[in-house]
This record gives structure tokens, C-alpha cells and sequence, in this order.
């Protein structure tokens, strides 16, 4: 679903797959300005490395910096497809 | 005429026209005489109109257990009761009925079943008569040698609201009166019994129970020749105080006793008189001495919110508890497998009626002991209790609490409509030796496992303890209640939920588990549970005065069954002296005892018309099943 | 205000990245916070579904119930211990499906319960079956036909069901949501919040895109007044909250749509019946262990009506 290894580069627009967890030559690390930012403006974070949303910013606080936090990916929409009846 | 030690009484009438509380004033004056008596009411689920009666039996020297065909005295409302019953009645007994229905014939009676009406007719053709009461009258004065004494009903209540000046529109309302009054002249009750009996049921209504003790006065005059008929020997020596109330009204009066601080219902015959004596009650204990609390009953929407607002409430702490009767178990069972998992006590009183479905919801019945046992997905461990008597239902109540909490299980108290309607007198509960038990309470704390695993009993915090946080999930859950789908964690989980049976098993006292009857040197043992204890007892009593040595084995602890007992108790006969009575088409305990036991029960005696057996049913099937003339023996006598 | 209290639970939340739950997560734990609720004195009751699991992710007592069943669970909860602050969480499924007459029988009794209603249209956890908040003929994505009932209008019916306080949140505006969970729990009596919940597996239709354009917050109408402050003004408010619960379609009202505190609570009709309950609720009742309840002088007293005095020549002690 989420996996740290893959992604898009929205500035070259291409995929970018990397078994080291590198991000592409062209990536720049978010502030953690512009990650306050956008929970301000009600937008939610997600942390690729622990698999959580990020709704404020203490939560924030705790994965800046050491783990890679993006915006809520795009949710796939096979996803469906996949998934099992669970209750 | 000579007295008697025992009489058969069945007041008859149009459900609606006061036979309830004929019954309430008549048992109350009986019982201030000194006399013992249990009374069943049989009525069609309806409100007002059809048939109805109340068939009682009185002692003057034992606690009546169970009822019997024919019966000395039949009053009759209307013609309805002459034509249903006239079959009922002893030879030189007393029939009590209206002069003005001395003319009706069996077609005119609308409110009767067709089906009803042509077995009747039947019964009257083959007797050679004509189906009017007529005819009956006199085939009972004449072949039975019965006191047929016609008493013109209109004319006694035209007097008493001439008197009192009564609208006529509530005359009705006395007909009841008058058939307290015809009834206890014939047997020979003193007024002052009479007159207290009206006192004590109508309470502050002082007019009414003088205007009905008024009604007494008038027929004392008017049946003079007829006072004491049927008279009952003086009554043998008895506590100074008794009590006379329902299956229903004890099983209250136990909850109160027990602690029950929530309970909740939804309507349902034959279960909602319990829930209305306590919400009758329910301000009560804010009114004790010293106040101790306050018992909230509450009418929810449906059984399951029932069933699930007892055990939210059992959350916190509280004795709480629900009643019903088959159809509202059936809705329950879901709450009831969520109690199971989260090792949550509750009390589930349930009063068996005739089923399937909405069934015979005035009947009663002993079809749902696998409901009460099984019901419900998954495996845990549940307590099922039944009570054979009045008495025993009472202290059956405050045990099912303390079981319920000390092994955090549901607790599901089995009844059925024949005790929960049935009137009796018994001798008033002490409560000496009634003891709260509640099993491993724990203060909570940091870290509080409420589900922990050190011990198979589980340390139960209510919700709200100080400094605590517990969670509670109908999912496999870990030890702090949150959910976990590990296999080992559920291994260790499932396993001690099912594994308390046998701590249920080894603390329940062996009373507690069955009782026997009769003695220890049986030959043929009688076994079953429930209200057919008290028919089981009278048959036991009449055939070991024939030298047969019969016992019975009143079996209480339905669930988990007490397997190894069982086979003790029964190791000294062959399997096919054993014979299991029950009010259902199975004889399910048959299967049951298979089942837990390995002991093949063939042996049985049945009735499923939702109308209880009678000694005399009981007497025969046990001649034919000891002769060997059959395995089983169904019975369908009783209207 | 800084609560002492840590309300956040240390389990990994497996709802679908994105949820509309983590909004309604995250308000209801800053609710709790800016209230400093007691997480020993507030319990939780969930239902089934996605939004069940809520009652393990908040560190507070938590009751995850029946499908359907959250809000008896609750009734008994709060009735036995009035003491206790109880929130009910429930699905759209849960609450106005399965569990419809158990939602309406609230609203009747105004018990001091606040119910919080996921709303995202769909069944999720059993893989997106239409919920009945789903409009009639819409089709979304995990539906092979499109839905042939008609939806249910949550907010119309908390009104009808006599809900005292009833409100309308969006589970991606935190902050607007975790004032009217607020002002829900401090309401006296029964409080609704019909949570609009995008769920971004299984619902294609109500989506983020689709509530930010249409979604605006009733405060902003400075002609809207919920509020029911004296009695006269019961009829006319209730007439505009059904009015305002009508709204769909272009235009969706969120905020407070009706609040009336004169309507008396079950905890204080059940205190008619039973007068000591405020002192004494069932949870606080003695019971102790190894000891009688009632002495037998009470017993009989209480129960006199079915105790008969045997005449005195008849007298056996």
C-alpha cells in the first residue's frame, strides 16, 4: 500500500524506486514549518515509517526529522479490490 | 356432613370479570384460617372476554404441591365455566352458579373455541344430555348427587347498589365479591376472615372492601342452609404470619433481598409481574431506616436493550438483572454470549411458556431447557439454575446473584408460568441466613488487567474506580481487554472462560445441585426439575404409601451438570428404573443427562398442553411405565 | 489549559491511512483534553465496525459493544453510575440501521449521554455495503448496483427522537469538531453529532472533494440562533432546526442545529420514582460481602400486603 521504497517526484514527475530508502536527487526535505503549516490548514500527515496519521502537532513533533512524513498519500483506489470482510 | 382434610376449588368466569382478585381475597381468607393452599390461573391470551378459571387446591393440614381432577366446588360466572368444567366435579360436590344462565344453551356461548365447543359437545351427547346448562343441572343434582345452588347474580349487586348507590355501569366490579362470599360459605370460612381478607387486598379502599363485605352479608342470609358444605377440618398449627403470593411476586421480593440495584424488561407474559412488584418497590430503599440505595427498574425499548443496558449496568458494579420468557431469551442471546466473553455476572430470569414462537404465551411450559443451556455462539461458562417451588425460587434468586458475580458468568434462573402465576401460601422467607457473595472484587489500580491471567477468576473493578482504566470488547481481547487475535493469547483466553465450570462445579454445594426425595432406598427413581416437583412429591408420597419405593431427584443446577453426582446418586439402579417427567414434547432432561452423563434415561412421561400435570396423570403414567406396559406416557387432561 | 491526563493510547491504530476517523480520533482526544476529564470517571462505548475500535484508541475506560447495541450499553452504564461521563461512537450502520430503535429510545429518555454518530455512508469493515445514510440510486464504487433505499436524515431524526442537543461536524475540520464534541459532553441531557465521514476506501462519492465544496458552518448565519432559552422559543427553534436539517445537496450546513437544556433529564425523572437516587445511584449502593441486605423486620414491612395474620386460636408459636 504505503511503502517507503517507492514514490513520485512531483518535480520531474517520474517514479522514483530506491531499495535504500534514498529519495531522487531532486528531493528536498519539507520544514517542519511547512508540515505545521498544512495541519493548521486542517490537512493531515501521515508517517511513512510507522504507518500513523499525523493530525497535530505534538504528534508531529515526535517523527520530524527522524522518519519520513508526507502529506496523506492518494488512496489507491484497487484497494478495494483487495480488501477481505473483517467484522 | 363430615369435614374434609383437602379441597378442590375452581372459580370460572370471562377473563376481566374479576377471577384475580376472587383468588387474591379468597386466598387471603383461607390462609388467615389457618389453611394451606396453592391456586394456578388458567386464561387464553387475551384482555377481556374468554375463558378463564383458577383451579385450587386447600389443606387444612399440609402445604398443597400440586393441583387434582375432580374438585368439590366449582363457582361459576357464566355458563361458559358450567359447560367447560361441569365434568370437573367431584360426586356430592357443589356447583355455584347464575340463575339467569339457567337457560343459555352451548351454541349461545360466542366467546367459546369452535374446537372447544364441539369436543364439549361430544362429552354431552355421549352422557346422553342436551347442550344447555339445563340439562346439565340436572344430570349433576340427579346422577352425581351435586348441590347445583343457583344464586340470581344481578339481583345481589341491584341490592348492594341500592345500597351504596352505585352506578350501574361498575357493578361488575363486585362480581368478584360475590363469588369470594358464595365460596367461602360453602366452606364454612368465619366472617371476620372474610371481612379482613376484603380489608387487606383493597388496602385504603376502606368503601370497597366494606361494599364487598356487604355482598358477604347478603348471601349469608340468602345460603344459609348451605354454610359449611363442604367444611375443611380445623387447620393443624401454624406460624402466626404467612405469606400468600405468586411465583412472580417471590422471585421480586428475592432480587430486593439480593441486592438488585438496576433491572430491566420488556413486557412479556409471563415475566412483567415480577418487574411491576419492584417497580412498585422501587423507591423503598431510599425510605429504609438508614437509606441503602436505589433500585432503578426500567422498561426498555426491546430484550436487547434489556439484556445489554443490565450488563452495561453490571459494568459498573451493580446487581442487575433482566426478565423474560422464551421469545425475549431468543432476542437476548447475543448480549448474553457478550456477557460470556467479557466475564460480566448478570441475571437473566427466565419463565418458561409454551413456544415456538409467540406459541402459547399464557401456557405454561418446560420446553427450553436446551434454549437456557445452549443458547448463544461460541463456548464460555453459564449457570443455569431452575426452582421447583415457591420457596425455593426465592432463595434460588439471591443464590443466582452470588453465583453470577463470584464466577463472573451469566446466571440464568429457569422458571415457568405455572409457578410465576401460581398463588400459594408458604411460610414467610427468613432471611438469617441470606448472605451477599461477590466474588474477587479488585481495587483496580495502574496497569489494571481486568482480564488477567494469573487466576481463572479474573479481578473485577467497576467501571469508575479510582485511578483506573479497564477495556471491555466482544472481540478476543488480551488481558486489559483490548482486542488480540493472537493464537496463544486466545488459546489461554477461550480456555478460561469454558474452564470456570469446574470451579462452578467443585464450590457448588451438593443441595445446591439436586435433592432427592423420598429416601435413599429407591427402587424406581423419578427425576426432573422444576415445577413438577410439587406433583412429582405427592405421587412419590401416594405410591410409597402403596409400598412402592419410589424417589425423587429435584435437579437444580441444570448447568454446568453435576455429572459425577448424578451418577453417584442413580449407580444403584438399573438405567431402566429411571423416569424423567417434564412439561414438553422431549423430555429433554432425558437428553441432557445422555449427554453429560452417558446414562440412557427411556423412561418418559410428558405433557405439552400447557396446562400442568396432575397428581392423578402423574399416579397413572407411573403404574403404566413400572408395569411395563410403556416407555411413554403423554398426558392432555385440563381446559 | 494543560490536562494531567494523557487520553492518547499507545496501540497502532489500523484504520485505512486517510480515515475520517483519525479526525473524529483526534478532536474527541483535544475535547477530552481541553475538558480534563477524569479517564477514570469517562467511559467510551463503541459499537461495531471501523468506528467501534475508537473505544481501545482513546486511554479512557472503553466498552466496545454489539453491533447496534453501544447505546442500551451505555443506558446502563450511566444510569447505575450518573457519575461517570459516557460518549457513544457509533457507525452509521451501528446507530441508525441495526440499532435504530435503541437511537431513537435515547432521544425519548434524554439521558445525559453524548452520541457521536461516523457517518461515511458506507458498511466499511465488511467491504462496502450501502449504509442508510447512503442516497437512494447512488452508486458508489464498491456497490455493484446502485443503492435502492432512501436514506435516512440523521440530524431529522435526533430532532424527532427528542435528542436535546443535535449538531453536524466534519471529521477533516478537527477543530470545529472538537468544539461541538465539547459543548455535547457539557450538555445536560441527550447530545447527537452527526459526523460527516469520508471514507476513502470504499465511498468514491462523499469524498474530501466533495464535502469542501459544499460544507459551510451554521455560526457563520448570524441569524441562526440554536440556542432554547426560554420556553416559548421551543416551537420556532425546533421548526428551524427540522428547516435546517432539510439542507442537502449544494449547500451542507455543519455546526449546532438545536439545543434545549429545559427538557428534564432521566436522571432527574428517575429520581421521582426512586428519590434516593442522586445520592445513591445503584453503583453507589453497599453491598457488602458476608452480609444481609434488609433485616427481616424491613422485609416484612415491605412486603406486607402478602403477609396474612393467622387467627390466634390457630397459633403455632
Amino acid at each position: 500500500m504505503f511503502k517507503p521504497y517507492i514514490g513520485q517526484c512531483l518535480r520531474l514527475g517520474i517514479t522514483v524506486v530506491s531499495k535504500t530508502e534514498v529519495p531522487c536527487t531532486n528531493f528536498k526535505e519539507v520544514s517542519i514549518e511547512e508540515l505545521k503549516n498544512m495541519l493548521r490548514r486542517g490537512e493531515w500527515l501521515y508517517c511513512m515509517n510507522c504507518n500513523v496519521m499525523i493530525t497535530d502537532e505534538d504528534e508531529l513533533e515526535k517523527h520530524v526529522g527522524k522518519h519520513l512524513v508526507t502529506s496523506i498519500p492518494e488512496t489507491d483506489e484497487f484497494i478495494q479490490e483487495e480488501a477481505l470482510p473483517g467484522d | 356432613m363430615s369435614s374434609v382434610k383437602e379441597v378442590g376449588v375452581i372459580l370460572g368466569g370471562p377473563q376481566g370479570s374479576g377471577l384475580e382478585t376472587s383468588m387474591n381475597v379468597l386466598a387471603r381468607a383461607l390462609a388467615s384460617r389457618g389453611y394451606w393452599l396453592i391456586a394456578d390461573r388458567e386464561y387464553y391470551s387475551n384482555i377481556t372476554g374468554r375463558h378463564s378459571y383458577i383451579h385450587m387446591l386447600v389443606s387444612s393440614d399440609k402445604q398443597p404441591r400440586s393441583l387434582r381432577y375432580p374438585v368439590e366446588v366449582i363457582a361459576a360466572m357464566d355458563a361458559e365455566t358450567i359447560f367447560t368444567h361441569f365434568l370437573d366435579i367431584s360426586e356430592r360436590g357443589v356447583l355455584l352458579y347464575d340463575t339467569y344462565v339457567s337457560s343459555k344453551t352451548l351454541s349461545e356461548v360466542a366467546s367459546m373455541e369452535e374446537h372447544v365447543k364441539s369436543r364439549i359437545e361430544k362429552n354431552i351427547q355421549r352422557l346422553g344430555l342436551e347442550p344447555d346448562v339445563k340439562s346439565i343441572l340436572k344430570h349433576l343434582s340427579e346422577d352425581k348427587h351435586i348441590s347445583a345452588i343457583g344464586i340470581d347474580y344481578s339481583k345481589v349487586l341491584k341490592n348492594l347498589s341500592e345500597k351504596y348507590n352505585i352506578n350501574a355501569r361498575f357493578l361488575s366490579r363486585y362480581l368478584s365479591g360475590l363469588i369470594v362470599s358464595a365460596v367461602a360459605l360453602i366452606l364454612g370460612i368465619e366472617d371476620e376472615s372474610v371481612k379482613e381478607a376484603f380489608q387487606q387486598y383493597f388496602k385504603e379502599k376502606t368503601i370497597i372492601a366494606e361494599q364487598n363485605f356487604a355482598i358477604y352479608e347478603m348471601l349469608r342470609k340468602q345460603l344459609e342452609e348451605y354454610i359449611g358444605l363442604v367444611k375443611l377440618d380445623p387447620p393443624a398449627p401454624r406460624h402466626s404470619k404467612i405469606m400468600v403470593a405468586s411465583g412472580n411476586d417471590v422471585v421480586a421480593m428475592g432480587k430486593i433481598v439480593a441486592g438488585v440495584r438496576y433491572q430491566s424488561y420488556y413486557p412479556i407474559t409471563p415475566a412483567a409481574d415480577e418487574s411491576f412488584l419492584l417497580e412498585k418497590h422501587s423507591d423503598i430503599l431510599s425510605k429504609y431506616k438508614q437509606p441503602i440505595g436505589s433500585l432503578i427498574v426500567l422498561q426498555t425499548e426491546d430484550e436487547i436493550s434489556a439484556i445489554t443496558s443490565a450488563i452495561g449496568a453490571s459494568l459498573t458494579g451493580v446487581r442487575s438483572s433482566t426478565s423474560t420468557s422464551g421469545p425475549g431469551f431468543d432476542l437476548m442471546i447475543e448480549g448474553i454470549s457478550w456477557a460470556g466473553m467479557n466475564e460480566t455476572p448478570v441475571v437473566i430470569t427466565y419463565y418458561q411458556r409454551g413456544g415456538p414462537s409467540t406459541g402459547q404465551p399464557t401456557r405454561g411450559a418446560q420446553s427450553d431447557l436446551f434454549n437456557a443451556v445452549f443458547a448463544g455462539h461460541g463456548e464460555f461458562s453459564r449457570i443455569v439454575l431452575s426452582s421447583g417451588d415457591h420457596i425455593e425460587a426465592f432463595y434460588d434468586t439471591i443464590m443466582s446473584f452470588n453465583l453470577a458475580e463470584k464466577f463472573q458468568v451469566p446466571v440464568i434462573h429457569l422458571l415457568d408460568k405455572f409457578l410465576a402465576n401460581s398463588l400459594a401460601t408458604m411460610d414467610i422467607p427468613s432471611l438469617k441466613d441470606v448472605l451477599v457473595e461477590r466474588g474477587y472484587i479488585s481495587k483496580g489500580g495502574t496497569g489494571y488487567k481486568r482480564f488477567s491471567l494469573n487466576s481463572l477468576i479474573s479481578p473485577r473493578a467497576p467501571l469508575g474506580s479510582e485511578e483506573t482504566v479497564m477495556w471491555y470488547t466482544g472481540d478476543e481481547h488480551d488481558e486489559y481487554g483490548h482486542i488480540c487475535e493472537d493464537p496463544e493469547i486466545r488459546v489461554k483466553m477461550y480456555s478460561k472462560r469454558i474452564e470456570k465450570d469446574k470451579i462452578i462445579l467443585e464450590s457448588i454445594p451438593l443441595d445446591y445441585k439436586f435433592t432427592l426425595y423420598g429416601g435413599s432406598d429407591f427402587e424406581y427413581l423419578l427425576l426432573g426439575w422444576g415445577s413438577v416437583k410439587g406433583v412429582a412429591l405427592d405421587a412419590v408420597d401416594k405410591l410409597r404409601e402403596k409400598g412402592l419405593k419410589v424417589s425423587y431427584l429435584n435437579i437444580k443446577l441444570l448447568w454446568p451438570f453435576p455429572t459425577l453426582e448424578f451418577r453417584d446418586i442413580v449407580k444403584s439402579i438399573p438405567e431402566d428404573r429411571l423416569i424423567a417427567v417434564e412439561h414438553s414434547y422431549g423430555v429433554n432432561i432425558a437428553s441432557l443427562i445422555r449427554q453429560t452423563t452417558g446414562i440412557n434415561i427411556n423412561k418418559k412421561i410428558s405433557k405439552y398442553t400447557g396446562r400442568p400435570i396432575t397428581l392423578s396423570e402423574l399416579l397413572i403414567s407411573l403404574d403404566k411405565i413400572i408395569s411395563k406396559e410403556t416407555n411413554r406416557v403423554v398426558f392432555t387432561y385440563g381446559e | 489549559m494543560v490536562s494531567k491526563w494523557n487520553y492518547k493510547s499507545d496501540l497502532w491504530i489500523d484504520w485505512c491511512p486517510g480515515c475520517g476517523n483519525f479526525g473524529i480520533h483526534s478532536a474527541l482526544i483535544k475535547a477530552l483534553e481541553d475538558l480534563g476529564l477524569n479517564p477514570s470517571k469517562t467511559v467510551i462505548v463503541s459499537g461495531i465496525g471501523c468506528s467501534g475500535k475508537i473505544a481501545h484508541f482513546v486511554n479512557v475506560n472503553g466498552v466496545h459493544t454489539l453491533h447496534g447495541r453501544a447505546i442500551p450499553f451505555a443506558m446502563g452504564i450511566k444510569i447505575a453510575n450518573p457519575e461517570l461521563e459516557v460518549i457513544v461512537h457509533g457507525g452509521d450502520g451501528d446507530l441508525l440501521g441495526i440499532g435504530a430503535g435503541h437511537f431513537v429510545a435515547l432521544g425519548r429518555r434524554n439521558i445525559d449521554i453524548t452520541v457521536i454518530l461516523h457517518n461515511n455512508n458506507v458498511y466499511g469493515l465488511t467491504k462496502g455495503q450501502a449504509s442508510p445514510t447512503l442516497p437512494l440510486g447512488v452508486k458508489t464504487k464498491a456497490l455493484y448496483w446502485p443503492n435502492i433505499h432512501e436514506r435516512v436524515n440523521p440530524v431529522l431524526l435526533a430532532l424527532a427522537s427528542g435528542y436535546t442537543f443535535v449538531a453536524r461536524g466534519y471529521a477533516m475540520d478537527t477543530n470545529h469538531l472538537r468544539e461541538l464534541i465539547k459543548k455535547a459532553i457539557m450538555h445536560k441531557g441527550a447530545a447527537f453529532i452527526d459526523v460527516l465521514q469520508p471514507c476513502v476506501t470504499f465511498n468514491d462519492i462523499y469524498t474530501m472533494e466533495f464535502y469542501k465544496k459544499r460544507i459551510y458552518k451554521l455560526e457563520d448565519d448570524p441569524n441562526f440562533d440554536p440556542i432554547v432559552r426560554k420556553d416559548e422559543e421551543t416551537l420556532p427553534k425546533y421548526l428551524k432546526a427540522v428547516e435546517k436539517s432539510l439542507e442537502w445537496g449544494d449547500r451542507i450546513p455543519i455546526g449546532i442545529f438545536y439545543i434545549n437544556e429545559n427538557v428534564s433529564t432521566f436522571e432527574e425523572r428517575l429520581s421521582e420514582r426512586s428519590t434516593g437516587y442522586k445520592e445513591i445511584p445503584p453503583a453507589k449502593s453497599i453491598i457488602e460481602e458476608g452480609k444481609p441486605i434488609i433485616d427481616q423486620e424491613t422485609f416484612e414491612s415491605m412486603f406486607k400486603e402478602f403477609i396474612v395474620n393467622v387467627k390466634k386460636h390457630q397459633i403455632n408459636k
